[in-house]
């Protein structure tokens, strides 16, 4: 097998690097002369210093199976995804658009409720969610912000526009991943980095830490931050020890807090206890705080949100985030655009059906063969129906659903995802689809990725990016045209 | 650092440390075997006796054989202290701990973990238990060698070794403990050379005892010297003064040196040749209840902060 790069069939999806075969778009450019000029061997070659620097750097997932934890390596693919610096400018700044207006929103649902008020967003939507939490009402975070991590998938539909599809607003994670990919490919490709303009990524922890460190009550000493994880059986405990250990945070569980008489939140040390100002939380609200929430977890702390109520720690994100982290809400993220920031919205939604809606169901229902139907509040592509990819019985069974429960279920039209060329396990070069998850914060300010985690669906044809299911992962590399 | 990680390193030091002990003296133990003269039986039951486990040992076997005893100390998983579980144990431990290790650390305790897992139903055959425990032994060293020119002399390092140290002491008190009790036997008469020989070299101690003590081996110079020796790292008193010097290098460690000091008063106060069998084990009963107790200082100190 070898490796011919003028070969490569873009085929009939948007390509991410060519324009068309053997023209490259004008970011790639200098990257596909690169590449051009390497031979087969050397390209497997430095698929192998890739293997090598996975296994050296530690970095794995994990499968929960048979009982017992498996590390894996993280599957990863050499080629990197390219997005033009300009048309990146733009959707970060739709991302921090986003962001903002979804934490506008939140704000205002645990307060005066004017979006509700005004009718642009129907009350029931929110009084039916799960994720709305009472124990909320009346509290605004510092700097109004809840959603202070925001994981936000992007697509790229055949026309080739940029397309949110949906807002991780509870623990999004693969930020780690995002960072560690650049490591690899710097030890992989390092003669491209003296030659292209690449945007760092590497500064993503400084920033996570600095907005931390922005949301810390008052006090007169540094404040402690800490990242709070469920424990080593969670699969994205390689990323919570990791970014513990770039900030210089203490990593915790929940047993080492302990919330005092005082409600002030402490950490149990060698040298006895020390006060917690901020606790960065990768475990879900549910679990938070057995006096408040559920009873049975053992993963939290008690007493937690009493100390948050009073001020006396920062949570991130802020319990009843999740609120806005609903399907159905998704839908209207471009009216609350609107309605809070007076701004048209930088990055279109993907086009959204809501079942609670009677003409839209009908449509929906009409038309269950070419569309996408999630549940409103389920994340990792559990629960979903692929019209297209569908048996009839699958089919209706998902009518019988939408009927019973309209509010929970959204559909979208299958989207046409964008592809990229790919090493595949043949040794050759083929086009995988790909979507992208930027990290965007916000404290005291905004900030976004330069580019994000590119997921990629390894198996000929598949739609799926999930590391768990054969889906693997690529450097995205930002590039600007003009300094290239 | 996080009272929990403490923990952890601490107890990783003192299972991997009680594997290695447990694999030594079971391998020794085997060799005496066959050093003893015709006639004459070494009682395998007595290991059960010195690890204090005649309770749970006759919950799970019927019989007091060679085998029965064997697997109850090495593969046994019913068992929390054999030799298997240890490792568990300390697999575990290591795993949750592995952001302040060396990469290499666990990945040895994680290799011995699954060999024994692999291996430990071998324990009935004495040439493959010989073997599997002597791999077992060779990875503890392995370990330690890493932590002790890998690691920094930070507080992870000071809980691994305040860890090992205190087990090992108990391990030595133990071991002495089953030389004088063999020794008990009437039909051993004149074997008294061999068996100490023996268990020094459980404890890589012969060498040493003998730089240290030029005369015949016998039981009250092996006994005093396992016990107040303060320059062989296995010796009780090392390991006790050790564990104070260490403690030191941590926040409120006051108790935990006085605990320790403890031992050492109470090991100055003893002297193997003006006691018997029976006294030597009492000796050894109250040594381990010390013992105990700087691990319950240590707990206190450090582990538990106070809360409320």
């Amino acid at each position: 097998m070898s490796i011919n790069w003028n070969e490569y069939e873009p085929g009939r999806f948007y390509d991410e690097l060519f324009q068309s075969k053997g023209v490259p778009r004008e970011a790639s450019r200098d990257v596909f002369r690169h590449l051009q000029n390497l031979s087969t061997q050397d390209i497997y070659r430095r698929k192998k210093t890739a293997d090598a620097a996975i296994v050296e750097l530690g970095i794995t997932f994990t499968v929960y199976s048979d009982g017992t934890n498996i590390d894996r390596a993280w599957p990863f693919d050499i080629i990197p995804r390219v997005i033009c610096g300009i048309e990146w400018k733009r959707a970060e700044e739709g991302l921090k658009q986003r962001l903002k207006a979804l934490n506008m929103f939140i704000n205002d649902l645990y307060n005066s409720q004017e979006i509700i008020k005004s009718g642009v967003v129907p009350a029931d939507v929110i009084l039916t969610s799960k994720n709305f939490r009472k124990e909320c009402i009346g509290m605004t975070p510092a700097h109004g912000a809840w959603a202070n991590i925001c994981g936000s998938d992007i697509v790229r539909d055949g026309d080739g526009t940029l397309y949110v599809l949906e807002d991780n607003l509870r623990v999004p994670s693969g930020v780690s991943y995002m960072l560690e990919n650049r490591k690899i490919t710097k030890r992989v490709f390092p003669e491209l980095f003296k030659d292209i303009n690449i945007i760092p990524v590497d500064d993503y922890p400084a920033k996570l830490f600095d907005m931390l460190t922005s949301i810390a009550p008052v006090c007169d000493r540094e404040p402690e931050i800490v990242v709070l994880t469920p424990g080593i059986f969670n699969s994205a405990y390689f990323e919570h020890a990791f970014l513990a250990q770039q900030m210089g945070a203490e990593l915790v569980e929940g047993a080492d807090l302990f919330v005092d008489t005082d409600d002030k939140v402490y950490m149990k040390t060698i040298y006895g206890l020390t006060q917690v100002d901020v606790i960065y939380r990768r475990i879900d609200d549910d679990f938070l705080d057995p006096e408040v929430f559920r009873a049975d977890s053992a993963l939290g702390v008690p007493g937690l949100m009493r100390a948050w109520k009073k001020g006396n720690v920062a949570i991130a994100n802020a319990p009843g985030t999740g609120v806005a982290d609903d399907k159905v809400v998704y839908a209207y993220v471009p009216q609350m655009i609107e309605f809070y920031l007076g701004e048209k919205p930088l990055i279109p939604n993907v086009e959204t059906f809501l079942c609670r809606d009677d003409d839209q169901r009908l449509y929906v229902l009409d038309n269950l063969e070419k569309l996408v139907v999630k549940p409103a509040n389920e994340s990792g592509g559990y629960g979903m129906l692929v019209g297209p990819h569908s048996t009839e019985e699958q089919i209706e069974q998902f009518r019988y659903l939408i009927n019973e429960n309209p509010r929970n279920y959204i559909a979208q039209p299958t989207l046409s995802l964008s592809v990229t060329p790919t090493l595949t396990d043949k040794g050759t070069l083929a086009g995988r689809h790909v979507d992208l998850r930027p990290f965007i914060l916000q404290g005291e300010s905004s900030y976004c990725t330069a580019g994000g985690l590119t997921r990629v669906a390894l198996r000929e044809g598949s739609l799926v990016v999930n590391s768990s299911q054969g889906g693997g992962s690529k450097d995205t590399w930002v590039i600007d045209p003009e300094e290239a | 650092m996080l009272s929990r990680v403490a923990n952890r390193v601490y107890w990783l030091a003192r299972y991997m440390e009680r594997a290695e002990d447990m694999a030594k003296l079971a391998n020794v133990y085997a060799n005496l075997m066959l050093d003893m003269p015709k006639g004459t039986d070494i009682v395998w039951y007595n290991l059960i006796t010195i690890m204090d486990a005649e309770e749970s040992f006759a919950d799970l076997y019927e019989d007091r054989s060679e085998t029965s005893v064997m697997s109850y100390l090495i593969s046994d998983d019913r068992n929390p202290c054999s030799l298997f579980c240890s490792l568990a144990f300390a697999r575990e431990n290591a795993r949750t701990s592995r952001d302040i290790l060396p990469s290499e650390a666990w990945e040895v305790v994680n290799e011995l973990y699954l060999l024994a897992k692999k291996e430990k139903d071998c324990v009935a055959t004495r040439s493959k238990r010989y073997q599997f425990l002597t791999q077992i032994i060779k990875g503890g060293q392995r370990l330690e060698g890493m932590l002790v020119s890998g690691l920094s002399r930070n507080s992870t390092y000071n809980f691994l070794q305040i860890g090992r140290l205190l087990e090992r002491a108990d391990t030595t008190t133990r071991i002495l403990d089953a030389g004088s009790l063999l020794l008990r036997s009437s039909k051993l008469k004149g074997t008294e050379g061999i068996v100490w020989m023996n268990l020094l070299k459980a404890m890589n101690a012969y060498q040493m005892y003998r730089q240290s003590m030029r005369r015949k081996v016998a039981s009250a110079d092996v006994i005093d010297f396992l016990l107040k020796d303060a320059m062989f790292p296995r010796a009780v008193a090392y390991c006790t003064q050790s564990i104070a010097i260490l403690g030191e290098r941590l926040p409120n460690s006051a108790p935990v040196a006085e605990k320790a000091k403890a031992v050492n008063c109470l090991l100055e106060g003893f002297s193997a040749k003006q006691a018997d069998v029976k006294d030597i084990h009492d000796f050894m009963d109250r040594t381990q209840i010390a013992l105990y107790e700087i691990d319950a200082a240590i707990a206190d100190a450090w582990f538990n902060a106070a809360i409320g």
